[in-house]
């Protein structure tokens, strides 16, 4: 693999600066946050690159655990953070954490322990970036279901209690918003599968072919990780529609919409 | 959620023999002002009025419970809390003011669908069964919407102005349409007393209305209740 310096990256850096110019003449107010944003990545990724060489080497099972506790809040507090309409309490971030843990955590300890079968299986070199992934297309689908669902109830109350009305259960009358939560939220999956190979160029695979792999070998693995984001992406989805519907009604099935506050 | 329904054990008795079908104790909700106590008996129809913001159909609403509320209601004797929701709602049935679709034609609402005597009596034609609920209107669901929830056969109605938007003439098919349904005896199937079977009525109506021609017409005095601030 070629190396390339920070004294490089520095001088392509000037390409963005050089732009927030350009797009300043063109009357783009926000220079100073696109600047402000290059830097924070920048940042971030340093300091990660840092943070995962020291954990790859130290291979300590305690620092994994560390790093995937942090990567699994940071990933149900984002689910929370981009909803409109949020669980009142810590339900908002616990039933993101909650999903998240049933499939992207089971789904990657699994294929960990049965499939690539590194030594130990909890080799931080495999484990974080498929964790990183998987989190990613989770978070993302999660928070889409969540959101869809929350602000259709909260839009479609009447709909809803005309069901409740009829004498339909909770359950029954929360269907036709169900549907429409799982649509949005599997959507931008089943294009991500359609777009695999074609339209784009996956970033894992992108990421071995750099590293000198063997096109075919990194293909498999970015076959291997598109089914595990789409099985994690869906019964999270699922799993996260299911809990949160729950607690929009109460033990005599009366939709309470007051759990829900706006964010 | 919890509630699970026993269909044997939990249906509620029809073959209690009190005279009240419905009675309502202290019952109060959000936007309700005082506690509300009501007794309905099998046959009656009962006028609902007062200005607005007294909290009529929030008080029709939690008998209904549909939402959180104080006090009890009884139904032929049996309290509501001791009925699960759903079984509770299909007897005591709540038709909102604004009536509501969420599937892609009329008749996909039906549980059964209604016969084409029912849909003339209201003045409706057979086709409309097939039409999206956007093009129908507010009148026309209106009057579907009773349709679709008289299907269940509710032994109590709590109508929330539902002739609001209807022309004189269908609200007075309405009326005599909902006079007719409390005063028929409940079908062989249902009848499990023959105290029931001898006074024939076993259906009642609670009627949120403005219209003061229309508590002329259907309510004697004594069984309109006006709510106050």
């Amino acid at each position: 693999m070629i190396l390339i310096s920070y004294w490089d990256l520095l001088t392509l850096s000037f390409l963005v600066f050089l732009l927030g110019g350009v797009l300043w003449l063109n009357g783009f107010s926000q220079v100073k946050q696109l600047w402000w944003a290059t830097l924070r990545m920048a940042a971030q990724l340093l300091f990660m690159g840092v943070w995962l060489s020291w954990v790859f080497y130290a291979e300590n099972v305690l620092w994994v655990v560390l790093v995937g506790l942090v990567m699994l809040s940071a990933a149900g507090y984002e689910i929370s953070k981009r909803q409109q309409y949020r669980l009142n309490k810590f339900h908002g971030v616990w039933i993101g954490l909650l999903a998240l843990s049933f499939t992207s955590l089971m789904l990657l300890i699994g294929v960990l322990v049965f499939v690539i079968q590194p030594e130990p299986w909890y080799q931080p070199q495999y484990l974080i970036p498929l964790l990183g992934m998987l989190l990613g297309n989770s978070m993302t689908s999660i928070g889409v279901g969540l959101d869809t669902l929350t602000r259709s109830a909260v839009q479609l109350k009447a709909k809803i209690e005309a069901q409740l009305a009829l004498g339909k259960t909770a359950k029954q009358s929360m269907q036709f918003i169900k549907e429409q939560s799982l649509h949005a939220a599997m959507i931008p999956v089943i294009n991500m599968l359609v777009a695999a190979g074609i339209i784009s160029l996956p970033g894992m695979m992108t990421g071995q072919i750099l590293a000198g792999a063997d096109p075919a070998e990194a293909v498999k693995y970015q076959i291997m990780i598109m089914l595990l984001i789409a099985t994690s992406t869906g019964l999270g989805t699922l799993i996260a529609i299911e809990i949160a519907s729950r607690r929009l009604f109460d033990d005599r099935q009366r939709l309470q919409l007051d759990v829900l506050s706006k964010a | 959620m919890k509630t699970k329904c026993m269909t044997a054990s939990a249906t509620i008795d029809s073959a209690n023999t009190t005279v009240e079908l419905l009675k309502v104790s202290k019952l109060l909700t959000t936007g309700v002002l005082k506690p509300v106590d009501l007794t309905i008996q099998a046959g009656q129809l009962w006028i609902l009025s007062g200005i607005s913001g007294t909290g009529k159909s929030q008080l029709l609403k939690a008998i209904a419970d549909l939402i959180p509320h104080t006090g009890q209601a009884w139904l032929n004797g049996q309290a509501q809390a001791d009925v699960c929701a759903e079984q509770w709602r299909q007897q005591v049935m709540y038709f909102a003011a604004e009536t509501a679709w969420w599937l892609d034609t009329i008749m996909e609402h039906f549980v059964e669908n209604p016969s084409s005597q029912q849909l003339e009596a209201l003045g409706l034609e057979q086709s409309i069964l097939q039409k999206h609920p956007d093009s129908c209107s507010s009148g026309e669901k209106q009057r579907l919407a009773l349709l679709r929830g008289l299907a269940f056969n509710p032994k109590v109605l709590l109508l929330d102005e539902i002739t609001a938007n209807l022309d004189p003439e269908s609200t007075l098919k309405v009326e005599i349409f909902l006079q007719h349904y409390i005063q028929t005896p409940l079908s062989q199937s249902e009848q499990t007393s023959s105290a029931l079977q001898n006074k024939g009525a076993a259906r009642a109506i609670l009627w949120i209305s403005h219209d003061v021609q229309q508590h002329q017409r259907l309510a004697h005095p004594e069984l309109q209740l006006v709510l106050n601030k």
